[in-house]
């Protein structure tokens, strides 16, 4: 058998990619961004608060920030995303109704804050000590010596190791469709999934994975280019150097 | 401690942020005043039913529309009950607990009726029956279901077919969705897959790219019900009620021939109450 004609007649047909995009841009991506962007938002605060509080010299704060990042580190994505989603919508239903997207969000969120917390607390940590002690003898207290001094250097340092995180948010956010979705809230790999189902063919799943690569490429690469100019400058101080120099020439 | 508090203000921020998100995500849910007996239902007016996006014929979204045949049956049954239908898709292993738990006050999903989803949820009258299929590969020699021993066969976890195999001892793999089940005999990881005989019988037509058939059927003897939770005798009955009415004005057959044309109706098997006359569907299929 011809295996590349097999490959293309179940991953590269057309039709049926054409059939599904309208879908795909205007329902899947746009419900993928909003649980991507707000678990992100959400997971990133959380994710701040759970490091600081396992770098705090108290115990009572440090000791549940490694009690959570154990436990929602260390269960699977779908685990998670059942227990909160199914466990707490008898209580939230009174709240926003049975909608599954804030839940599916805060489970999401609830998941990345534990591996966020970790990657800001190894950020904060290779700080070296002398920049707390320099700002404890220039007056900082504590608090604002972390806050102004450590930690925007040390996240500063893992934004290409943050950026990894949100694109693992990005892929997950397709497990939300196990809480149950409208038609109108499927994002794009449920929408590619059904669109297989019915029509017998896998095109518009890959058809959803360009869209996730369009949504996760730029994004490495924006945090390339604000991880260097972070380390080297503004490309127009360059010049100004150069121009300098060559004066004194 | 103004750092913490910044924090909290952060964290406050971000979580309104989000509940504004996601709540305009789930768009104008327009609310209907409630109209007639009170059903015990989520919303008034509203009947929610939790189905699955991918299990053509019974179930599956076509054009953004919910359809298949339970679920086309469901919105005349909700007609007749002056509600409103709002399908919301999930994951079968899922569906049950679902419905039991609130979550929908509806499950429709060609569920057949067991006696070990009767402690999970209740059941309403049957509407459908359903076969067992036996989908092959043409390559594999597997004729019929006596032969599935020592080989490799793929289900859907937590259907009926899953039952079957693993009563059977025939030691399953089970994977999530009818897709997957279809892709495992496709690639050649599985020699058979045990299913729902419409489901199986049209994928392997038009999703078998020239390799995977339906090698045989075998009748279930249970009916296929629509679930719903075991607290809400009310909606059970309502709905009872008016699947008997679509049964009487003919949307069953007319639904029956359109989604399984040709298929027979095996003798014994009445839908609804039981009690109620139906024209009996057209045993070939219409041309075209």
């Amino acid at each position: 058998m011809d295996i590349w004609s097999t490959l293309k007649d179940t991953f590269l047909d057309w039709e049926s990619m054409k059939a599904v995009l309208p879908e795909m841009l205007k329902v899947g991506l746009v419900n993928t961004l909003i649980l991507a962007a707000a678990s992100v938002v959400l997971g990133t605060v959380l994710g701040m608060i759970v490091a600081v509080m396992g770098l705090s010299r108290r115990r009572w704060l440090r000791w549940p920030a490694k009690v959570y990042t154990d436990i929602f580190r260390g269960l699977p994505a779908i685990l998670t995303i059942l227990l909160i989603g199914q466990g707490l919508s008898p209580i939230t239903r009174h709240w926003w109704g049975p909608n599954p997207y804030p839940l599916g969000i805060l489970a999401l969120s609830l998941i990345a804050a534990a591996y966020i917390g970790e990657i800001f607390r190894s950020g904060i940590q290779s700080v070296e000590k002398g920049q707390l002690e320099a700002s404890r003898a220039l007056g900082f207290s504590y608090t604002a010596g972390m806050r102004l001094v450590v930690i925007p250097q040390g996240v500063r340092r893992v934004l290409p190791a943050l950026v990894n995180q949100f694109i693992a948010l990005v892929k997950e956010s397709s497990l939300v469709y196990f809480l149950g979705l409208l038609a109108s809230q499927r994002e794009l790999f449920r929408i590619g999934q059904d669109a297989a189902a019915t029509n017998g063919n896998l095109s518009p799943l890959l058809l959803a994975g360009l869209f996730y690569l369009i949504i996760t490429v730029p994004l490495t690469h924006l945090v390339n280019y604000f991880d260097k100019r972070l380390r080297e400058g503004r490309p127009a101080d360059l010049e100004v150097e150069e121009l300098t120099h060559a004066d004194h020439r | 401690m103004r750092a913490i508090s910044a924090f909290r203000r952060l964290a406050a921020l971000g979580t309104a942020v989000t509940l504004a998100v996601a709540l305009a995500a789930c768009g104008s849910d327009d609310k209907t005043d409630a109209s007639g007996p009170d059903l015990g239902l989520l919303e008034a007016g509203t009947l929610r039913i939790g189905t699955l996006t991918d299990a053509p014929p019974n179930v599956y979204v076509k054009d953004g529309k919910f359809t298949g045949f339970d679920n086309d049956l469901i919105t005349a049954v909700a007609a007749k009950l002056n509600l409103k239908p709002e399908f919301v898709g999930t994951d079968f292993s899922a569906l049950l607990s679902q419905v039991n738990g609130g979550q929908y006050d509806l499950g429709s999903s060609s569920i057949t009726v067991t006696e070990a989803r009767k402690k999970t949820v209740a059941f309403s009258n049957g509407y459908d029956f359903g076969y067992l299929g036996l989908n092959t590969t043409k390559t594999s020699g597997i004729k019929s279901f006596d032969q599935l021993g020592g080989k490799r066969v793929v289900v859907v976890q937590g259907t009926v077919q899953d039952d079957y195999a693993t009563q059977k001892d025939l030691n399953p793999v089970r994977v999530p969705n009818y897709n997957a089940a279809l892709g495992q005999l496709k690639a050649g990881t599985a020699d058979a897959w045990v299913s729902p005989a419409e489901i199986g019988e049209k994928m392997a037509k038009e999703q078998g790219g020239g390799t995977v058939i339906l090698a045989a059927k075998e009748l279930s003897d249970a009916p296929m019900a629509f679930a719903v939770a075991k607290s809400n005798d009310k909606l059970r009955d309502a709905v009872n009620k008016a699947l008997d009415e679509v049964i009487a004005d003919g949307t069953w057959t007319k639904l029956v021939e359109q989604y399984y044309p040709g298929r027979p109706v095996p003798a014994n098997f009445k839908p609804g109450s039981g009690s109620v006359k139906f024209t009996a569907p057209s045993a070939t299929p219409a041309a075209g």
